[in-house]
């Protein structure tokens, strides 16, 4: 017997049919969601609507990559890591906050072709100003 | 399979549903009940326990609102809550044997003698009956219903492979059982 014999035997196989009475037990006993339906969730439920979104925010991010276009990059903050570096590293020195500030400041001086170095910058700034607010 | 038109119309009435329309209910039921009064029969192997698992997934559809209208594949979505409502109805009973566990005391034939010979009338149903339940589903849905391995590994939360494995054994499996009875016969 091949596999395709097995499987008309199950699809000639005589399935119960669901009792009439099961129509009128559901029909009346059946409660609808209280909630109407809203226009908002029309929008929301809506396929049409969520690929017009996600094509204008592709779009969006598109025009602005193009070379000439005025909206400001979007570039990583990734200055906390060094700033928290450098107050972890004078802390584990026993050095003084401010002292720590000088040493990282004219190790960035002295080492001017550091690819970090506005980074570090920047970085010093950002201690400087959480120290002072401390 | 259904057709596209068949969807489009299941869709609209799922919509319709949402809102509150007990024509829509009544038209979903006529379109679905029959395929999802199988299938909870090939899971529960009792007439009244199908039933109550086709009743159960109907009161969910009218109580679901307007999360039907993000339905993309009415019949899959109908089946796949009648599934976990029988998942659910296992873990909440004590020792999980409702389902599978009833051969002594509820299960019913669902083999008639309406087949065309006395080969056919030992029968696949008889056969069918000895796979377990995930195997029986996943050849019901398959093979009867038209569903395909993806959509019944969605339906049943299982990955596409799972699904067709447990068709293939369930199948090799029937094939045995058949061979088997055929051979006995004189």
């Amino acid at each position: 017997m091949k596999r395709i014999d097995v499987e008309d035997r199950v699809r000639r196989i005589a399935w119960p049919e669901p009792p009439a009475a099961l129509r009128k037990r559901v029909l009346s006993t059946v409660r609808f969601a209280g909630a109407p339906v809203t226009w908002s969730d029309r929008v929301w439920y809506s396929r049409r609507w969520r690929v017009a979104t996600a094509a204008a925010i592709v779009s969006a991010i598109a025009l602005a990559s193009m070379p000439g276009s005025d909206v400001p990059r979007f570039t990583p903050l990734t200055n906390a890591p060094v700033s928290q570096a450098i107050d972890e590293i004078g802390n584990e020195l026993g050095l003084a906050p401010d002292l720590t500030l000088t040493l990282a400041r004219r190790a960035m001086v002295a080492d001017s072709n550091h690819p970090m170095r506005d980074r570090i910058d920047v970085a010093l700034a950002i201690a400087e100003t959480g120290r002072d607010r401390r | 399979m259904p057709s596209a038109h068949e969807i489009r119309r299941d869709r609209e009435l799922l919509a319709a549903l949402a809102s509150g329309s007990p024509q829509a209910l009544a038209e979903l039921y006529e379109r679905h009940v029959g395929p999802l009064f199988r299938h909870a029969f090939v899971l529960t192997r009792n007439h009244s326990d199908a039933e109550d698992l086709v009743h159960v997934v109907f009161l969910k559809l009218a109580g679901t609102g307007a999360g039907l209208l993000g339905v993309r594949e009415p019949a899959a979505y109908v089946h796949r809550i009648l599934h976990t409502t029988w998942i659910d109805g296992l873990r909440r009973s004590a020792a999980g044997e409702r389902a599978t566990c009833r051969k002594d005391d509820g299960t019913e034939k669902w083999v008639h003698s309406q087949h065309r010979s006395v080969e056919e009338r030992i029968d696949a149903g008889r056969a069918l009956d000895g796979l377990p339940p995930a195997q029986r589903e996943a050849v019901l849905l398959h093979a009867v219903e038209g569903f395909s391995f993806r959509e019944i590994g969605r339906l049943t939360g299982v990955s596409l492979f799972t699904a067709a494995g447990r068709y293939r054994v369930g199948i090799a499996r029937l094939r045995e059982a058949l061979n088997r009875e055929s051979g006995d016969q004189p």
